[in-house]
């Protein structure tokens, strides 16, 4: 009998043990959930205190394990952290000087998401961007024409001062934010790489001759943008402003380049150039890369929870919000995205303003 | 008579933990502006989807070989802590990569992480690998 209650005794240790092993989980779990819900990582571009800058970095000696990527990043690059920081903190600056109502986050004037916003008067003036295109192609259709690299010119312009057809589109409760952002572009020179490579990916090796691609003309004062095949159903990708000279630019595949010649639906109407440019102006993403609480730093877009697709129906509810999504830095397709906010402007123009790191093109 | 009255209260016991442990489904999608991929496992069946609309789904029916191993691989990711599955990337917030969702659900447990696409931490990768050949 005593050989029994051992037994019994023994299973019952099993089964606690098995549920300590699930109380765990579950533990970390709620933990995860925790950081999810208080995500930081943008936060040294996301906080207003500029004062505080780096040093509270690591303050805390407990931090999420988001803060522990970020602290990890900065680590291993310093001077990218510095450089993306002074960006940030001398475009609201820049921004908080120019604006009404004195803050350095872009379209506040109307609240957060939607509504009016007062233009912002920069004193910029009209910003003409020359652009260096390079072609890198291994078969003839990725040699794209003249007369596709013209028409993703003319779509930049259009979409960059809301002349684009589409703009009419946008519902009422966004018109009042649509941006005529007083940016031109024109095309500077084309460059023509053959290479028996297939696919590039995304580490910039297409920006170097030694790798057979093509290296970057004047950055400072050109925005050069590599034509070529990336491969792994990557459309395009962009290196935000603060970035090495070297690989300062966007990447677009032939296939999602220009509204002409060598494209394919639903991604032909050049608008994965114009979002990709955006980022190189310095917009984040419409949702923040984040959940609700993450915020792409202007005011006027509302906040999202991820990105939307396709061609979303209106309203698309998010947040407690109506999602902006035709906007350029929303992930839907060509021709569901058909403008900038005023926000997005002010916060793009920003860059160009002395001090900055693209004041160089209106010198 | 004793000691086989204890060992079967013993295996009893134990089997109750694997059960608990057992996932009810596991997730996988890629989804970027030009990718997407669903990956979708709930006991021993396996959808996978490359369009949003499902137009593409297959459907595929998993052996009991192959349940017990994406359980086992699914253990070890469900038993990792947060500092295991950190992703320090950013390449997805520039469009550079297509970032992945994971997501592990048991009947007492549901762990997720996430990643760019081709490069998942370690203590996920296993799962993931098994996940996607399987998927083809």
């Amino acid at each position: 009998m005593k050989k029994a209650a051992l037994a019994f005794g023994i299973a019952c240790v099993t089964m606690l043990s098995c549920a300590d092993n699930v109380e765990e989980s579950n533990e970390v779990q709620k933990s995860v959930d925790q950081e999810v819900a208080v995500d930081m990582s943008d936060f040294y571009l996301y906080t207003d205190d500029f004062t505080n800058g780096r040093s509270s970095v690591g303050k805390s000696p407990k931090v999420c394990f988001t803060m522990a990527n970020l602290n990890r990043q900065l680590d291993e690059d310093d001077k990218l952290y510095d450089k993306m920081y002074n960006i940030e903190k001398n475009s609201r600056a820049f921004i908080a000087a120019k604006s009404s109502n004195g803050k350095g986050k872009p379209g506040s004037g109307g609240g957060d998401g939607g509504g009016t916003t007062p233009p912002v008067d920069d004193g910029l003036g009209v910003i003409n961007i020359p652009v260096v295109v390079h072609v890198i192609y291994s078969n003839s259709q990725e040699n794209i024409s003249d007369a596709q690299i013209a028409s993703q010119i003319a779509v930049l312009n259009d979409d960059f001062n809301a002349t684009n057809s589409d703009v009419s589109q946008v519902p009422s409760e966004f018109a009042g934010v649509v941006a005529d952002s007083d940016i031109n572009f024109t095309l500077a020179q084309t460059i023509r790489v053959s290479s028996t490579r297939t696919s590039w990916g995304t580490r910039d090796e297409m920006k170097f001759s030694s790798n057979g691609g093509s290296d970057v003309i004047s950055p400072s004062t050109h925005l050069n943008i590599w034509v070529c095949n990336i491969g792994g159903g990557i459309l395009g990708y962009a290196q935000f402003p603060g970035g090495p000279a070297s690989t300062d630019g966007v990447v677009v595949g032939p296939q999602y380049f220009g509204s002409t010649g060598y494209v394919a639906a639903p991604f032909d109407e050049g608008r994965t150039t114009t979002h990709e440019v955006g980022h190189y102006l310095n917009l984040r993403h419409i949702w923040g890369d984040g959940r609700c609480r993450q915020d792409d730093f202007v005011a006027d877009t509302p906040s999202s929870d991820g990105p939307n697709y396709g061609c979303p129906s209106y309203p698309t509810v998010n947040c407690r919000s109506n999602d902006m999504t035709m906007n350029y830095m929303d992930y839907v397709n060509d021709a569901c995205m058909y403008m900038f906010s005023e926000g997005q402007k002010v916060r793009m123009r920003a860059l160009f303003a002395s001090g900055g790191p693209r004041a160089a093109f209106l010198n | 008579m004793n000691y086989i009255l204890g060992f079967f209260m013993v295996l009893f016991a134990a089997k109750g933990c694997e059960e608990q442990f057992n996932y009810s489904s596991i997730d996988y999608e890629a989804a970027s502006r030009g990718v997407y991929h669903h990956v979708r496992v709930e006991g021993n069946t396996l959808i996978s989807e490359h369009s949003r609309d499902g137009s593409d789904r297959i459907t595929k029916e998993l052996t009991t070989a192959q349940v017990s191993e994406l359980n086992r691989l699914a253990q070890t990711f469900v038993a990792t802590t947060a500092d295991d599955i950190e992703n320090a990337s950013d390449a997805a917030d520039r469009d550079a990569a297509v970032p992945v969702k994971v997501l592990v659900v048991g009947g007492t447990y549901s762990r997720s992480a996430s990643f760019d696409r081709g490069n998942p931490p370690a203590r996920v990768a296993p799962l993931v690998g098994r996940l996607l050949l399987l998927a083809e």
